[in-house]
């Protein structure tokens, strides 16, 4: 098997968002524009410079690409449409990035753009449920929560404490939907959703726009990107659902996802400074951090408690707010993981800086269940 | 039990009633053996046969109690409803509804009946403890 860095490099160059938000009366095209212009500014190259575009979006319908990219001047660029449930942007990320490895394109750009207004097909697959749990994603979660509380011993506070600290993260990010810092008592206390899941321990689905554009070496040097600030991409992994035999599904892919992008690049977990992760619930960034290998199993509230996943820890994770503070518009949500790394990997995250931060590493699950990892290197 | 002659194509309800008590209806694969609730004849998610290798089995409604949780908020059905994660005996672990009026605790040993959930008939699990 080929991998994606078997070919030629490629590098992170821009990185653009439109802030998350609660949804709005703006267009879509409003807040997709905004993220690409960023992008555009921040990569210091012009829209026609860029060949191809990847549109990944969950949650809009049909063609939404052309319609809002017409207005950065029509050029007649490549544009795909990218749908991946939750892990639309990552997906769409991946896709850029390979158009430019195998040398397709020089310049490519992944945007991602929501507004929950679609539908979701996952359900509709003619297969009548025991229960309707599909329809309820929160009641699915506060059954793993649930569980983990029962067998693994874990108690609310250990996982409220994940909360606590990415709604500390993402209070300091001008980009997160929910910029507020949070107490362990706000984040466990009723009223509960479902189980003992308080709505802090839930991201918020909403509305927002990421856009990243990669390159190749060679129009780096072409259109004289700055080299200083942009960040190489260093392995790209996905996989989707096997017979994993009862094991939880998305702990499993998670585990075969994060190993493969190890190895592709040649680097050991403890060497990860920044990590972004899907916390869509507390519960999921508990699981995730054992399954990436940042902590061994069994200790990872442990270790959220003595601050080693505090920015300035030992692995700074979800600095961003992740999904439950910054947010999860869905199309965008993978892409702001990339554009927060990239900041970090530069020196540019001003107060959510992570000392030092020269790998990151970015992890995305989607409705399927399909796992997509990134790791990006300075 | 393997009922090699799917009658119907429709969904078609989930469980039936029998002198065993409740069971689920499952599929099999009749080329790999591999069995899983609820039915559907699309395929085996293990080795791939196709619908016409496709079979349906039954999986007694009983089983032990993994988690729960109480459903406060929903857009669209009428709250609270409980649903647990239910290990059956027959294998397959299942998201089910559980009866409201017991305190649950996991562990506990559950069994299935038809109910009536969100304005719909589903199998709702009772406790099987006496
Ligand atoms: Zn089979």
């Amino acid at each position: 098997m080929v991998l994606i860095t078997d070919l030629r490099p490629v590098h992170v160059v821009g990185i653009g968002l439109h802030p998350y938000q609660y949804p709005t009366e703006t267009s879509y095209i409003e807040l997709g524009l905004q993220a690409v212009r960023e992008a555009i500014v921040d990569a210091g190259i012009t829209w026609p410079t860029v060949e191809a575009a990847f549109v990944g979006t969950a949650r809009l319908g049909m063609a939404a690409g052309v319609p809002m990219l017409r207005y950065l001047g029509m050029t007649g660029l490549r544009v795909s449409q990218v749908e991946n449930a939750s892990a639309t942007g990552s997906t769409a990320f991946r896709q850029a990035v390979a158009e430019v490895a195998s040398g397709l394109a020089d310049v490519a750009i992944a945007i991602g753009v929501d507004k929950p207004i679609g539908r979701i097909a996952a359900p509709d697959t003619g297969i009548t449920p025991i229960s309707p749990v599909q329809d309820v994603p929160f009641a699915r979660y506060a059954l793993l929560t649930e569980r983990y509380l029962a067998e693994a011993g874990y108690t609310k506070e250990q996982i409220g404490l994940v909360a606590v600290k990415n709604h500390n993260n993402g209070a300091l990010n001008p980009y997160a939907q929910r910029r507020k810092k949070r107490t362990l008592e706000e984040v466990v206390r009723p009223p509960y959703v479902a189980g003992s899941l308080n709505s802090l321990q839930i991201t918020p689905i909403g509305e927002g726009a990421a856009a990243v554009i990669v390159m190749s070496e060679e129009a780096m040097e072409r259109y004289k990107v700055d080299q200083s600030r942009s960040v190489r991409v260093a392995a790209s992994s996905t996989v989707s659902d096997q017979a994993f035999d009862g094991a939880n599904a998305d702990v499993a892919l998670t585990q075969a996802a994060t190993q493969a992008a190890y190895e592709e690049w040649g680097g050991d977990p403890s060497d990860l400074d920044v990590v972004e992760v899907h916390d869509a619930f507390a519960i999921e960034e508990l699981l995730f951090v054992e399954a990436m290998g940042l902590c061994p199993p069994g200790q990872g509230a442990a270790e959220l408690a003595k601050g080693s996943f505090d920015i300035g820890g030992r692995h700074a994770v979800s600095p961003s707010g992740g999904l439950l503070s910054m947010g999860h518009p869905l199309g965008p949500t993978g892409l702001g993981q990339i554009a927060e790394i990239t900041r970090q990997l530069r020196g540019e995250a001003g107060v959510r800086q992570q000392p030092d931060a020269k790998v990151g590493l970015a992890h995305m699950v989607g409705i399927g269940p399909v796992c997509v990892v990134h790791i990006l290197q300075r | 039990m393997v009922l090699k002659d799917n009658p119907s194509e429709e969904a078609g309800p989930q469980w039936l009633d029998s002198e065993r008590g409740t069971q689920l209806i499952g599929w099999i694969c009749l080329r790999c053996g591999q069995r899983g609730v609820p039915r559907q004849r699309f395929g085996c998610e293990r080795c791939g046969a196709p619908g016409n290798e496709i079979g349906e089995t039954r999986f007694e409604a009983r089983g032990v109690l993994r988690s729960f949780a109480e459903v406060h908020r929903h857009a669209k059905w009428p709250v609270p409803f409980v649903m647990g994660e239910i290990t059956l005996d027959d294998g397959p672990t299942i998201h089910a509804f559980l009866d409201d009026e017991v305190a649950w605790h996991p562990g506990a040993t559950v069994v299935g009946q038809a109910g009536e959930r969100l304005l719909h008939s589903y199998v709702v699990f009772t406790s099987g403890e006496h």
